[in-house]
């Protein structure tokens, strides 16, 4: 009943945070008119007076990167938790396992030496991500199949570094004029370009992987209590553990390659979604997805209001992040250090 | 005469030699255990008792030899077939995520769930009569890595309970408890496999526990076994220096005969 209760509430307040977006910005529309315009398209009522650039500016700028913005913040989120529990290690997500870093260096490969090839970065954003993820895995892994929680975490810490430089070097061999400046742009993570183009087959995919982490999340339960007891409990954990590295890692590498690398929201929400409706992923990983596009939703927002430039929402998440973390660790109740 | 029973669990001619190591932890092992059995197994740390475990439940594979689960050699059973027949209690359980008991319970159930985990009504009875009977369902509904050591084994087992295998094998059951708990649980497993008809395999490492608790005793010593049998036949001050390099008194009661360790021989 209370967690009913929370995902309407929250879905309300995506709603109504989803048509805020499409009011705020440089461009001032009258709220009026963006109730009215998108009456008109939902539900064929009366066009009101608009400008072009009225409807431009609404639909075709700020309705498709109102709508990745929530898909990345739902995938980001679920991700996360996805990863902590196969890792069985609440301190990783997508950044700090090196997934979008390895994501990002694939992306840059494809920017320079594949231009031409239609999704080239989005294939090999994926493929470095799982290059990536397998070797943080295979870094922190110990020879009796044991893997320390901060072992892990470092060799994230050393993909990442490593992944980073290797884009440094992309960056040296780019061109000046058009190559470096996406480059950098994917670095640092960012909406300001999406268009109805940019969705194209993601707004499909996104989703799709979202919903099916999320109904066999009672995999993920039992994955957490670690793969001996998992496999002695009737798991098949060489299938399980797959399945959800492959769907968490393309979600990511779909995420980073239409919008670069956002850090902090595969970490924190998934934190927060335990503490409000518990640890069971059937509830948990729904509630990371509208957490997650909620949270990315209002740093969107603030990015793009906050000077009249578009500031790198991953600067955004990052600043509310970092502080939220701190506070999370040094809790004692949730000391998860040792 | 006792009347024949079914055979749950049969090794025979069990080799195994860690992928690292040089030598053999077991070197051609033959046991059988049947229906209802409460069997100890005894044995010095690194003797293999973990192994030997690890290897019977089909989590280690690469042996020489054989193990017949319920008639089916194991490398041949898919892991959801071992956990509807064996349920295996770990030496410790690390919890992290603040499952309640309840919810923790419920996985014993994953075998016989779809790949969705909707429990029916009659898994959610399983789980709630495991739980009473061990009395973790005194904190049914608490984050399980609030529990002390006691309740957490007493969580554990109803897990694999909640797995109704005809097998149940202990790593080690009371190595981390007081010496309460350390009863608590013991005869708590004795009658549940009295009442249930299940299978006892459980590693212990106090040889007047496994008198007073298994109605069998297999020693494992130097990859072989050296004994097999009653604890009141097999147990006795011999063994206990031959195994243990122990110097043991033999303390008559009752029923029994207790071993008080007096001095270590080198």
């Amino acid at each position: 009943m209370k967690k009913t209760v929370t995902f309407v509430v929250l879905t309300a307040l995506l709603i109504l945070l989803s048509y805020f977006s499409l009011n705020v910005g440089n461009y001032s529309v009258a709220p009026k008119k963006v109730l009215a315009m998108l009456g008109n398209r939902l539900f064929n009522t009366e066009m009101p007076q608009t400008d072009n650039y009225e409807e431009v500016v609404v639909f075709d700028l700020r309705l498709p990167r109102m709508l990745m913005v929530i898909m990345v913040g739902a995938a980001l989120a679920v991700s996360g938790g996805v990863s902590q529990g196969v890792f069985r290690n609440p301190l990783v997500s997508p950044f700090v396992l090196g997934i979008s870093a390895g994501a990002s260096f694939g992306a840059a490969v494809a920017i320079v030496f594949f231009g031409h090839i239609a999704y080239s970065i989005d294939i090999l954003a994926g493929l470095g991500g799982l290059v990536a993820v397998l070797a943080a895995f295979a870094i922190a892994r110990r020879p009796d199949g044991y893997m320390p929680r901060l072992s892990l975490v470092l060799a994230g810490v050393i993909v990442s570094s490593l992944f980073t430089s290797l884009v440094g070097i992309i960056k040296y061999v780019a061109d000046v004029e058009t190559q470096l400046p996406a480059i950098t742009f994917w670095m640092m993570g960012g909406f300001g370009n999406i268009d109805w183009g940019s969705l194209d087959y993601v707004i499909y995919l996104i989703p799709i992987s979202i919903v099916l982490m999320i109904v066999f999340a009672w995999q993920l339960n039992v994955l957490a209590m670690g793969d001996r007891e998992a496999s002695f409990l009737g798991m098949n954990i060489k299938f399980w553990k797959s399945f959800y590295l492959f769907l968490s890692v393309a979600a990511v590498g779909m995420c980073v390659a239409r919008s670069g690398v956002i850090g902090w929201v595969g970490l924190v929400i998934p934190h927060i979604s335990r503490a409000v409706g518990g640890p069971d992923h059937k509830t948990m990983l729904p509630l990371s997805a509208l957490l997650g596009a909620i949270f990315l939703l209002v740093a969107d927002n603030i990015s793009r209001t906050i000077t009249t430039g578009d500031i790198p929402v991953g600067i955004i998440t990052s600043i509310i992040g970092a502080p939220f973390f701190i506070y999370y660790l040094r809790k004692k109740e949730t000391a998860v250090w040792n | 005469m006792e009347l024949a029973k079914d055979s749950l669990l049969k090794v025979s001619g069990l080799k195994y030699r860690y992928p690292s190591a040089e030598d053999s932890v077991l070197n051609g092992l033959d046991c059988e255990f049947k229906t209802g059995e409460k069997v100890a197994v005894l044995g010095s740390n690194g003797a293999g008792k973990t192994t030997f475990f690890n290897l019977v439940s089909g989590l280690i594979e690469g042996y020489e030899g054989s193990i017949k689960l319920a008639g089916t050699e194991i490398k041949k059973l898919k892991r959801v077939e071992i956990a509807k027949k064996l349920a295996l209690v770990p030496q410790k359980h690390e919890p992290l995520f603040p499952f309640t008991v309840r919810d923790f319970v419920l996985m014993g159930r994953y075998a016989r769930l779809g790949v969705f985990g909707i429990p029916r009504e009659e898994d959610l009875e399983v789980v709630k009569n495991a739980a009473k009977e061990t009395g973790a369902y005194k904190f049914f509904d608490r984050p399980y890595n609030s529990l002390s050591g006691g309740e957490m084994q007493l969580a554990v087992i109803s897990r694999a309970l909640a797995q109704e295998s005809d097998l149940l094998i202990l790593d080690e059951p009371s190595t981390h408890l007081d010496f309460k708990n350390r009863f608590v649980v013991l005869d708590l497993v004795r009658r549940i496999s009295e009442k249930r008809k299940v299978a006892l395999l459980m590693s212990l490492h106090e040889p007047n526990d496994v008198v007073q608790f298994a109605d069998r005793v297999i020693v494992i010593h130097e990859g072989k076994i050296a004994a097999d049998g009653k604890p009141r036949d097999i147990i006795n001050e011999k063994l206990l220096l031959d195994i243990f390099q122990v110097k043991a008194k033999e303390i008559k009661t009752d029923k029994n005969s207790l071993f008080m360790p007096v001095s270590v021989c080198v």
